[in-house]
């Protein structure tokens, strides 16, 4: 927040870190990257990103306020629950600005506005689309900025992350597994129980949506260490050269536990961005194309398989490679989603005056299509670009994470590399993944929309994620 | 060095995945805008977009009046929003219908946008009534309909197939316009399939769609025609006026027993013979440029209404066969009630066509006369009777069903209105009676 208080930070000279590392902390040399696209237009970097980071907030509170406003107006909301909601929303982001502020000052100043803009948008299409769950949303979400705020201020050199993959996966996979035994749906139905009940209190938690981010963690610490040896010693094959499976092996296994998991449980939109995450982290990390063509080959004779033995997968695949026929049967969801943003058109409806509740369960699968229907392509153009900044974003703090050798030289460190680029790939596949859903670009997967659709767990991983691009941005050599 | 290869590698390979995560984003992006722009219109028109019935009933249509103010249809809010009664059948065929899965018909759809209340809004307000979702109030519609003469006809036809029409005189209102069957509005959506399966036709407005062989009715305006031409004088005596004459190996008879020996008496009663000594005097010109002129080859569309007209092509009449067919009424032209209170129209309105009207405003012009108004005169003394009633009784057999026509006007002295019927597969007594009925009626007022 304060000016003053950052630029003593920034100024790096803290008196209690040890000489070794004081030696080398200045400030990141931007002018290494010759890609344009990696380069920081030179007016933002005169600018102390807290500022940046500040304005944008701004802008952000003015629009979620406006929607809030409106929805007042119109009576889809009462002006007590909707003046409660911004409130809880702004000061959550307040508070973290300005802790963040102190924890990372160097950090990427978009990340945080760009949280704080979809899940205020989020907030808004709850309240629009079910009003009932606005307050259960609200409560989640500075309980979502605590656990950001907790990633940011732990160790920069993450290695509590690092080092405890297995632990952190397989208490994940834990999670996961006790769904079977003590899952519930919270609509009260009784097919997809993938939910954890907390306590009394009646919050649930989907272990799926933290699981993901454990998978990533564990993958960027597992091929972190071990991506030479994946790519170097595994057997030759004319030109190329396999993957040495013994080091591939612990991985697969891990990913077929959490693939098997998933698939049992049906939840079958998170088995695909599990899978396509781990495909992009291995390209990532070995470089390797072949192995990205090989798991497509692989994902595609596993879909046809679930084509023809799972019901649901036949069911959505039909659904939408030819809605047209069953547009009152099985295609009813996604031919209403296309109805619903063609009546938005350009300009759209308006907040509260279209009628995007026709669409079943619009709140949490079909967030796109509403904001289609009452903000138009202007909306729904607003929400692919933040997501597409977001992901650039992620991926740019990624190729410039510091770290310091064994030897105290700087160096880029290849586990907040891959973690920041799996993290950063993970939000934006998701986001594509469920988007391309509404769209009929892809078949239909139930998976949350980041920030914008209902949903307490989905809220909470996407805030965690936020916290670990905060981390991986900040240009400062971590601690050792 | 090794650790420099690697982060190169691992840059490049990031740069791969954000440029294959925005080229990802980018195809949704076009799809999206393919929907929402491009397929946008066509989508919202399905059928299956709720938002259509939804933003219907939201408008607080307008009611339906007839000339006293009385209401025939009228929409009341309720919880799910606006719906509309109906609270006359007997006007159904001129009030038609507005369902929310079928459409509009009849008057509901002719005043379509006054009872929207989206017609005679300026571009601005109907821009700000669009970005605000503002419902425009539906403006009511009055119509020249008097609603006892109309109840009075619905219910002379009674399980009768056919229809009633009442024009003012010299005005060309609509006072009545009657047809069997009909339907029942309120429960159209649930009777749709079996209206539409249903040989009777009850969705057809037989007054102003139905086609019929004008039979003998047809000779009120070969009558004129001849007059004019010279041809003939109602005075004519006619020996043996009821014989019967053969069309197609149809046999045609009076349709009353004429009341006289002259051609105002066999005229009056319908009878073919002496027309069809007449045909031989009518060429093919003669005819089409009579029926031009009659405009019984055009839909009459003042009314808004959905009319129909037959398709008459003059160069059918390539034969002295085909025009005595014609002549008798049973040739290749249909008439629909409307027409033929067109034509009665004109020889009670001294020879000038009436200007046909459903809603009351300022009489235009009156048109050109197309028949001298001695001529007319002396047609309409030929049709007068005793009573208030004044008209002929007509058959028409086309093929193997007759119709019963009954064309007239009330009173006989000046005429004030026109009446035509026509009776599906009855016979002339009855059309008559229908029409004396309504005549009642319009004199009682």
């Amino acid at each position: 927040m304060n000016n003053q208080d950052q630029k003593s930070e920034i100024g790096g000279q803290r008196p209690e870190v040890g000489d070794l590392t004081s030696r080398v902390r200045v400030r990141h040399p931007k002018s290494e990257n010759t890609r344009p696209w990696r380069a920081v237009p030179s007016r933002l970097a005169a600018v102390s990103p807290a500022a940046i980071e500040r304005a944008l907030l701004i802008l952000a509170a003015l629009f979620v306020a406006a929607g809030l406003v409106l929805l007042a107006l119109v009576g889809r909301v009462s002006s007590v629950r909707g003046l409660a909601s911004f409130a809880i929303w702004a000061v959550s982001f307040a508070a973290a600005h300005a802790l963040l502020s102190r924890l990372l000052p160097e950090r990427d100043p978009l990340f945080l506005p760009i949280a704080a803009l979809l899940s205020g948008w989020g907030l808004v299409e709850i309240a629009r689309l079910a009003p009932p769950f606005l307050t259960r949303q609200t409560i989640w979400l500075p309980i979502c900025l605590g656990a950001l705020l907790a990633v940011a201020a732990a160790p920069r050199d993450l290695r509590w992350l690092r080092r405890y993959r297995y632990t952190w996966l397989f208490g994940g996979l834990l999670l996961l597994a006790a769904t079977f035994v003590v899952g519930v749906n919270p609509s009260g139905s009784n097919i997809a129980r993938l939910w954890l009940r907390a306590g009394s209190l009646s919050l649930y938690l989907q272990p799926s949506e933290i699981l993901k981010l454990f998978f990533v963690a564990f993958l960027s610490s597992y091929l972190a260490e071990k991506r030479e040896l994946i790519t170097t010693t595994g057997p030759r094959l004319g030109r190329f050269r396999l993957p040495a499976l013994p080091y591939l092996a612990p991985l697969l296994v891990m990913w077929g536990l959490a693939m098997l998991l998933l698939i049992s449980q049906e939840d079958l939109g998170a088995a695909v961005l599990f899978f396509f995450t781990f495909l992009a982290m291995l390209y990532i990390a070995s470089g390797q194309a072949s192995y990205v063509i090989g798991g497509l080959g692989l994902f595609l004779v596993g879909a046809g398989v679930a084509y023809q033995f799972i019901g649901r997968v036949a069911l959505r695949v039909d659904a939408w490679w030819n809605p047209w026929p069953e547009a009152s049967g099985r295609a009813f969801q996604i031919v209403q989603s296309l109805i619903a943003m063609g009546a938005g058109g350009i300009m759209g409806q308006g907040l509260g005056q279209g009628a995007p509740t026709l669409i079943p369960v619009v709140h949490s699968d079909f967030v796109y299509a509403a904001i289609g229907e009452e903000f138009g392509l202007m909306g729904t153009l607003a929400v692919i670009s933040l997501f597409g900044v977001l992901t650039l974003r992620g991926l740019r703090a990624a190729t410039l994470a510091p770290a310091v050798t064994s030897a105290g030289v700087r160096a880029r460190a290849p586990f907040a590399q891959l973690l920041g680029a799996g993290v950063a790939t993970l939000i934006g596949l998701q986001a594509w993944v469920i988007m391309g859903g509404n769209a009929r670009l892809i078949p239909l997967t139930g998976v949350a929309l980041p920030f914008l659709s209902y949903g307490g767990s989905s809220l909470l991983a996407s805030m965690v994620a936020i916290g670990l691009l905060l981390q991986v941005s900040d240009p400062r050599l971590p601690d050792r | 060095m090794t650790k420099d290869r690697f982060a190169r590698q691992i840059t490049e390979s990031i740069r791969h995945t954000g440029l294959l995560l925005m080229g990802m984003l980018a195809a949704l992006a076009m799809l999206t805008g393919y929907w929402q722009v491009a397929r946008g219109p066509s989508l919202v028109e399905r059928e299956d977009n709720p938002r259509l019935v939804l933003a219907e009933r939201q408008i607080p249509r307008g009611a339906i009046l007839d000339r006293n103010g009385h209401s025939l249809a009228a929409s009341q809010s309720s919880e799910n929003g606006y719906v509309r009664y109906y609270l006359e059948p007997a006007a159904e065929p001129v009030v038609g219908y507005y369902s929310l899965r079928y459409g509009v018909s009849g008057v509901e759809a002719t005043f379509d946008d006054e009872l929207r209340g989206t017609s005679g809004r300026t571009g601005l307000n109907a821009f700000m009534d669009n970005l605000l979702h503002r419902v425009p109030p539906g403006r009511s519609v009055r119509l020249t309909l008097d609603l006892p003469v109309q109840r009075a006809a619905d219910a002379a036809l009674a399980n009768h197939a056919g229809a009633a029409v009442v024009l003012s005189v010299p005005e060309g209102q609509v006072i009545a316009l009657a047809s069997h069957p009909t339907f029942n509005p309120a429960t159209l959506d649930d009777d749709w399939e079996r209206l539409r399966a249903d040989d009777s036709s009850p969705l057809l407005n037989r007054a102003t769609q139905g086609l019929y062989q004008p039979g003998a009715a047809f000779q009120t305006i070969v009558l004129a025609e001849a007059m004019t031409r010279g041809l003939a004088h109602l005075t004519d005596t006619i020996p043996s006026a009821n014989a019967p004459v053969t069309v197609d190996g149809t046999t045609l008879r009076c349709a009353a027993s004429p009341a006289g020996e002259t051609l105002a008496a066999a005229f009056a009663a319908g009878c073919p013979a002496p027309f069809a000594q007449l045909a031989d005097q009518f060429d093919a010109l003669t005819c089409a440029d009579a029926i031009h002129r009659w405009k019984l080859d055009v839909a009459p569309d003042q009314l808004g209404l959905p009319t129909h007209a037959s398709i008459f092509a003059a160069d059918s009449l390539t034969s002295a066969q085909a025009v005595r067919d014609l002549v008798l009424g049973q040739g290749a032209l249909t008439v629909s009630p409307l027409q033929m209170a067109s034509v009665i129209g004109v020889i009670a309105n001294d020879g000038r066509p009436l200007t046909m009207r459903l809603t009351p405003g300022p009489s235009s012009l009156a048109a050109p006369p197309i028949l001298s108004s001695e001529i007319a005169g002396a047609i309409r003394a030929a049709l007068s009777a005793s009573g208030d009633l004044a008209g002929q009784t007509a058959l028409a057999v086309g093929g193997e069903k007759q119709h019963a026509w009954f064309v007239g006007f009330v009173p006989s002295s000046s005429p004030q209105w026109v009446i035509v019927v026509v009776l599906e597969q009855e016979n002339a007594a009855t059309a008559y009676q229908v029409a004396a009925q309504v005549s009642a009626t319009l004199m009682a007022r």
